[in-house]
């Protein structure tokens, strides 16, 4: 009985720790979009949802297209 | 809520605007509480936001959150996300809010911080967030089309090429008068020389770790970068301190400007992994960190303003920059009040982001209301300093003479009271050797944050806060600098290849290096002029830089009432044309006095007809060393006059343009041919994504 009632409190503690990594994992992703870094998981979901045959760019050719683009054009940054 | 209480409630907020408004217009002589202007501005965001936003979102636009974005019917994954509408908000305040309205609030303290105040509040509800609403919401019913492209299909070829060449314009004078912010920041201040100049090192460093040690690690190469900032405040202090190594870096205002001419073109050229991009995030959590640490501050502290509501200077003879109160508060407040800069924002990646088009109002009108916030915490932190010490360091050296003493006598003269014992006091206590006539802006700003961060933070000396803020205020504009550099040589590129094809190719080395040699000479030209003015340089250029910033809301506004009329809406084409007249007559006005003043110190025509007449006679102004230097002057005080008359010009070809446009169409001698993508109800798949996306987000009201 005691044995069981830990086992399920240590299961409650390690779905609360994956409940806190997945939640401190969207805050992360939601600064890195604030600060405008590329958000190459975004772009594969959405190749595997609309193109599913398409190969995508790898995440360093995605980070430096994304980059360049940026800089290209005045509607980034302002006064 | 029920309805007579929400009533009830709003008619309270509305009140509490007003009483504050009332109680700073009517108290005189006594010093006021930055509450009543904190109250006010945020009671008169509320109100117009709650109401007159509304008002545009559903009768003017009929914005309807069935339609699909652009995010949600052209979803790539690159430009096109659909994205919260929180972080679109994040994403678009750090982008439009620079040091625009960190300066310009700042400079117009001259003429006490009403008529700062009434401007930026009155000018942001009614005009600059009517300006990026609009601007936004005709951008995401055009595919996210940019201004300059609306400007060429929805009014004419004529329009959009003069837009074309007018943001050209200003990118010049936007950063060379910004750059010359920094260069009085940082001339004679090995502090901060060595603070700003390890800031560029720290990019370097967070961008190769970006790309090599651990690949695409924004927030962990973001803390390192914090953390070096941190170490480089505290570096600049010990090297100021090291009597061995502080002259090395006590660097004259030339010296300097050649520096950021270098600095502009390395980040024009170098990729921008290794630059730009880092410096840009780990500025976007500096910019976000302190913008809220300052408005907590001052919300703790609640200073008194020492400035007085209007001062003496109203009638034009003020020493921070001539001209009177019309137009000319209404041209040195541009950012926080209305700001043309940002249209390009606003139909550049934003209207690629939006989840539901309705997510326009919040992100265009309420980002706006927050950049409007900064400019007010930024007038509040400038009338923090006793206008004595406020005049000081705003002044021009001509003015005030190079000595405390000097300096003192001439403050005193105009009315307010310092002495030279304070002013040395003060100099010393943020770790400088001087702080007078550091014009600009920054500084005095700066002086103004540390008060109130040593206050409500505590946490060691007014001189660390003080080498902080002007960290703070130097990151922002190096931003805005090396990535304006780089698109500078972008668009002359795309302009230059209809004359010489190859002088277009972008990544061909040597017309990358001519194109940024070529653009950082543009800006380079006014920067050096600035820096080698005995007026301060900062009385000719900002002046210019409001006036291109005010041409550009001219042009967005011409488009916003243009897609209003073709929409079929006319009669509510007032909330548009009204901020359009207003910027009109303020534009014409300024550029026309810039021009045209028989004072020297005013008109930029008389400056140069006085500097010939002077060095003919032999009797040359002080701080002018020969008749060369005068006639080098002189040459300048015309090329302004020219820039201010081809910004005029500019105003007036849209204005005609857009005007025939409109009668026109109202006429009915033209379709209403709009450009804007007809509304078909949302496919399955995309509107799912916006819904997904948009859960969580709380609707509209």
């Amino acid at each position: 009985m005691a044995r069981a009632a830990f086992d399920s409190r240590v299961e409650a503690a390690a779905t609360l720790g994956a409940r806190l990594a997945r939640r401190l994992g969207r805050v992360a992703a939601a600064v890195r979009a604030v600060v405008g870094a590329p958000d190459y998981d975004a772009y594969v979901a959405h190749l595997r949802e609309r193109h599913p045959g398409a190969r995508p760019l790898t995440r360093a050719e995605f980070v430096d297209a994304r980059l360049r683009a940026r800089y290209e054009r005045p509607g980034s940054r302002c006064c | 809520m029920p309805k007579p209480i929400s009533a009830l409630l709003w008619v309270l907020v509305a009140v509490a605007g007003a009483g504050s408004f009332a109680w700073l217009a009517i108290s005189r002589g006594e010093t006021i509480s930055a509450a009543w202007l904190l109250t006010a501005a945020v009671c008169s965001y509320l109100v117009g936001y709650r109401f007159y936003s509304r008002f545009i979102a559903s009768k003017v636009f009929a914005l309807d959150a069935a339609r699909p974005t652009p995010a949600a019917r052209l979803a790539d994954g690159r430009d096109y996300v659909p994205t919260n509408r929180w972080i679109v908000f994040g994403h678009h305040f750090a982008a439009i809010a620079g040091p625009g309205p960190l300066v310009g609030p700042t400079l117009a303290a001259q003429f006490g911080f009403l008529p700062g105040a009434l401007w930026i509040v009155v000018g942001v509800v009614l005009g600059g967030a009517v300006q990026d609403f609009v601007v936004l919401a005709a951008s995401v019913r055009r595919d996210g089309k940019s201004l300059g492209q609306m400007a060429k299909e929805e009014i004419g070829p004529v329009a959009g090429y003069t837009a074309l060449v007018a943001v050209l314009g200003i990118m010049i004078v936007l950063i060379s008068v910004l750059a010359l912010v920094i260069v009085n920041a940082l001339k004679a201040s090995p502090w901060g020389t060595v603070t700003i100049g390890l800031t560029i090192p720290i990019a370097l460093l967070m961008g190769a770790y970006l790309r090599w040690l651990r690949p695409h690690r924004v927030l962990e190469a973001s803390a390192i970068g914090i953390v070096l900032l941190i170490v480089a405040l505290y570096a600049g202090r010990w090297v100021a301190e090291n009597p061995a190594l502080a002259p090395a870096f006590t660097l004259s205002g030339t010296t300097l400007a050649w520096l950021l001419m270098g600095y502009g073109f390395a980040a024009s050229v170098l990729p921008v992994w290794l630059l730009l991009a880092p410096r840009d995030y780990l500025s976007a959590f500096v910019k976000l960190g302190v913008v809220v640490a300052l408005a907590v501050g001052i919300v703790v502290v609640l200073p008194p303003l020492e400035m007085p509501a209007l001062t003496r200077f109203t009638d034009g003879t003020g020493p921070v920059f001539a001209g009177k109160v019309f137009p000319f508060a209404f041209i040195t407040i541009a950012c926080g009040a209305i700001s043309g800069f940002h249209a390009l924002i606003a139909s550049g990646t934003t209207p690629k982001l939006l989840a539901r088009e309705t997510d326009a109002r919040f992100i265009g009108y309420g980002a706006m209301l927050a950049e409007s916030l900064v400019a007010i915490m930024a007038l509040i932190a400038a009338c923090v300093l006793t206008p004595g010490v406020y005049f000081a360091i705003n002044a021009p050296a001509a003015a005030l003479g190079t000595t405390v003493e000097s300096a003192a006598r001439a403050v005193q003269a105009w009315g307010f009271s310092v002495s030279p014992a304070e002013l040395t006091t003060l100099a010393r206590q943020v770790g400088e050797s001087s702080l007078l006539s550091r014009t600009g802006g920054a500084p005095s700003l700066a002086v103004g944050m540390a008060h109130i961060f040593s206050r409500a933070l505590g946490g060691g000396s007014l001189a660390l806060w003080y080498h902080f803020a002007i960290m703070f205020e130097a990151l922002f504009i190096l931003t805005t600098l090396d990535a304006g550099t780089r698109v500078g040589r972008f668009m002359l590129q795309d302009l230059g290849k209809h004359v010489w094809e190859p002088f277009g190719r972008v990544s061909w080395y040597p017309a990358v290096l001519l194109s940024s040699a070529i653009f950082v000479a543009m800006w380079g030209v006014f920067l050096y002029q600035g820096v080698t003015d005995p007026l301060g340089g900062i009385n000719s250029l900002w002046p210019l830089f409001g006036i291109a910033n005010q041409l550009l809301a001219t042009v967005a506004l011409c488009v916003g009432t243009t897609v209003i009329v073709k929409m079929g809406r006319a009669r509510y084409a007032w909330t548009t044309l009204l901020p359009l007249a207003w910027l009109t007559a303020v534009t014409m006005t300024g550029g026309w006095v810039k021009i045209f003043s028989a004072d020297p110190k005013l008109g930029f025509l008389a400056a140069a007809s006085a500097l010939g007449r002077a060095a003919a006679a032999g009797t040359l102004p002080s701080g002018v060393k020969d008749a060369a230097t005068a006639a080098r002057m002189a040459f300048n005080a015309r090329l302004d006059a020219a820039v201010a008359a081809f910004f005029m010009l500019a105003v007036v070809v849209i204005l005609a343009d857009s005007i025939r446009e409109w009668l026109q169409v109202i006429r009915g001698g033209k379709p209403a041919r709009s450009t804007e993508v007809p509304f078909e109800p949302a496919p399955r798949g995309g509107a799912a994504v916006a819904a997904s996306v948009a859960a969580g987000a709380v609707g509209g009201d």
